[in-house]
């Protein structure tokens, strides 16, 4: 399996939103970026976002099942900041681009296990996901994990 | 119990818990713990408060709510009618999401952690909320002893969502009669048990008058205030007067606070009680327990014929107050309040929220340990 393609389309009529079809599943997905909160569609960037917090909580579960590592939960909270939304409004005069500039991720763990078992599916959960490696190339990253009791 | 003396040390009620009772609440949570393993464990948590309390001169004494996951959401384990969601769960259900997920933020921790008591049935009191508490403490200590249980209006506005209740009760006022029912019935079975203090704790109240409609905390976000803070009040009052109505023997305290959920200041609530001042009059309580050690509680507020327990140190500092801050701030108070009416005790509790605690039990000891050597010192003066 050393070749992998994901194929999927995406077709936009008349307006917003889009729709996905990938595999057998299709979604929605809203304008790249919005400002609006009462919005009503999931936008393309906050669709990226909800991806890597997503891989990473989900990795960090695969992780604990491969090693047999007992948890009973796990929640990622995300907080991506643009270098400058203006440009994405294009406004005349301002400097810098509408990606995003830095994001920061906490993973929060409920687990009875070792904090050095835990510390061990956290290095092997961001090492293995295929997001986090992506996206390290591109963003400022800042992943962390807080155990709760 | 012996006559108190002058400026009786207590505390708000919250001792943090120890981490092995963190794990034992998370165990029965989740089923895989029984209520006999845990009561053991919650039983030992509670004679170490205790005896920390005792060590530290604290003349009112309390179960440092050892047994609750926080001040209000146990009461779920008692009620017919009231399930414990957490607040992952009511994300699907609150009505103000963006504010809901604001206040997460703030509390910096998981949405599962945190658990609150939602009525989706008719409540009844099932099972006594404080009482088998009180039992067990007056048969480990000969102090008087405080039992603090969440206020009418807390119970009522925090528990009322919509998509869940509104079968039971059309309207959360509807809700509001049970409640009154359910803590009249308990304030009843303390008071004849022999309890010495019971205060109840309305700590939302402050967010009515100070957060401009923007919902601060997650025991009010279920249900977004559409209404005049001002009604809101008249129906806290209303809630609370009829809880305490025809009780006697027993001190009743009232205790109103900013927020203690973070240790940043700049996130809780602040403004003077004035605005709150004409309802405070007006509840049936002998005692106001308040907040005066953080600067955001503004300047004290007369109340001339209630008790005050003056909040004289912040629970969320790792500061320890000195004897001299808590002597001036009690000899500030003299100028307004006759000695004879005032207790001490620190601004909150020490452990609001079980995972979320403001303190350590170290830190809270030494702290309480200060608050009554002021006291002993005031009492030698005469
Ligand atoms: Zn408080």
């Amino acid at each position: 399996m050393n070749e992998y393609t994901c194929d999927l389309r995406a077709a936009v009529q008349d307006s917003e939103p889009a729709t996905v079809y990938i595999r057998k599943h299709r979604f929605s997905v809203g304008a790249p970026l919005h400002f609006d909160q009462e919005y009503p569609y999931i936008t393309a960037l906050e669709h990226a976002l909800g991806a890597l917090a997503a891989d990473i909580a989900g990795g960090l579960q695969a992780a604990a099942r491969r090693h047999r590592v007992p948890v009973d939960h796990i929640e990622a909270v995300l907080t991506g900041r643009l270098n400058n939304p203006l440009t994405y409004l294009g406004v005349v005069g301002e400097e810098g681009h509408p990606g995003l500039e830095r994001v920061a991720v906490t993973v929060y763990v409920s687990s009875p296990a070792a904090q050095e078992e835990v510390q061990r599916l956290w290095i092997e959960t961001l090492q293995r996901s295929p997001l986090v490696s992506t996206f390290r190339k591109a963003v400022h990253l800042e992943l962390s994990y807080q155990i709760v009791l | 119990m012996s006559a108190l003396p002058l400026f009786p040390v207590t505390t708000v009620g919250s001792w943090p818990r120890p981490p092995a009772l963190l794990r034992a609440q998370r165990l029965k949570r989740l089923g895989r713990m029984s209520a006999e393993e845990f009561n053991r464990l919650a039983d030992e948590a509670v004679l170490e408060a205790l005896r920390l309390q005792e060590e530290a001169g604290v003349d009112v004494v309390t179960d440092g709510e050892q047994r609750r996951d926080n001040f209000y959401s146990f009461v779920s384990e008692k009620l017919d009618g009231v399930r414990l969601m957490t607040l992952a769960e009511m994300l699907d259900v609150v009505e103000d999401k963006a504010g809901f997920e604001r206040i997460l933020r703030t509390l910096d921790a998981p949405a599962y952690s945190i658990s609150t008591a939602t009525c989706v049935g008719k409540v009844r009191r099932r099972k006594p909320l404080a009482l088998d508490d009180l039992r067990f403490l007056k048969r480990h200590s000969t102090k008087a002893i405080k039992v603090t249980l969440p206020g009418p209006y807390l119970l009522t506005r925090s528990m009322y969502l919509p998509p869940l209740s509104s079968e039971a009760y059309p309207t959360k006022e509807d809700l509001g009669e049970d409640v009154v029912q359910v803590l009249w019935e308990e304030v009843q079975a303390l008071a004849q048990e022999g309890v010495d203090f019971i205060q109840l704790d309305e700590p939302v109240l402050t967010e009515l008058v100070f957060s401009q409609g923007q919902t601060r905390t997650f025991m009010c976000a279920a249900l977004a205030a559409r209404k005049d803070p001002a009604e809101e009040l008249e129906f806290a009052l209303a809630l609370l007067n009829r809880v305490v109505k025809g009780i006697s023997g027993v001190r009743i305290g009232l205790h109103v606070c900013r927020g203690n959920w973070s240790q940043k200041e700049e996130t809780l609530l602040s403004g003077s009680y004035h605005p709150l001042s004409p309802y405070l009059k007006q509840m049936q309580v002998q005692q106001l327990v308040l907040e005066y050690a953080t600067q955001r509680a503004g300047d004290l507020v007369s109340f001339p014929d209630k008790e005050l327990g003056l909040g004289v140190v912040n629970p969320r500092l790792e500061r320890v107050e000195t004897i001299d801050d808590i002597r001036r701030a009690v000899e500030r108070a003299l100028e307004t309040y006759p000695a004879d009416k005032l207790w001490l005790n620190p601004d909150c509790g020490f452990g609001t929220f079980s995972n979320r605690p403001v303190s350590q039990p170290e830190i809270a000891a030494r702290k309480l340990a200060n608050i009554s050597a002021v006291a002993r010192l005031l009492r030698e003066q005469g």
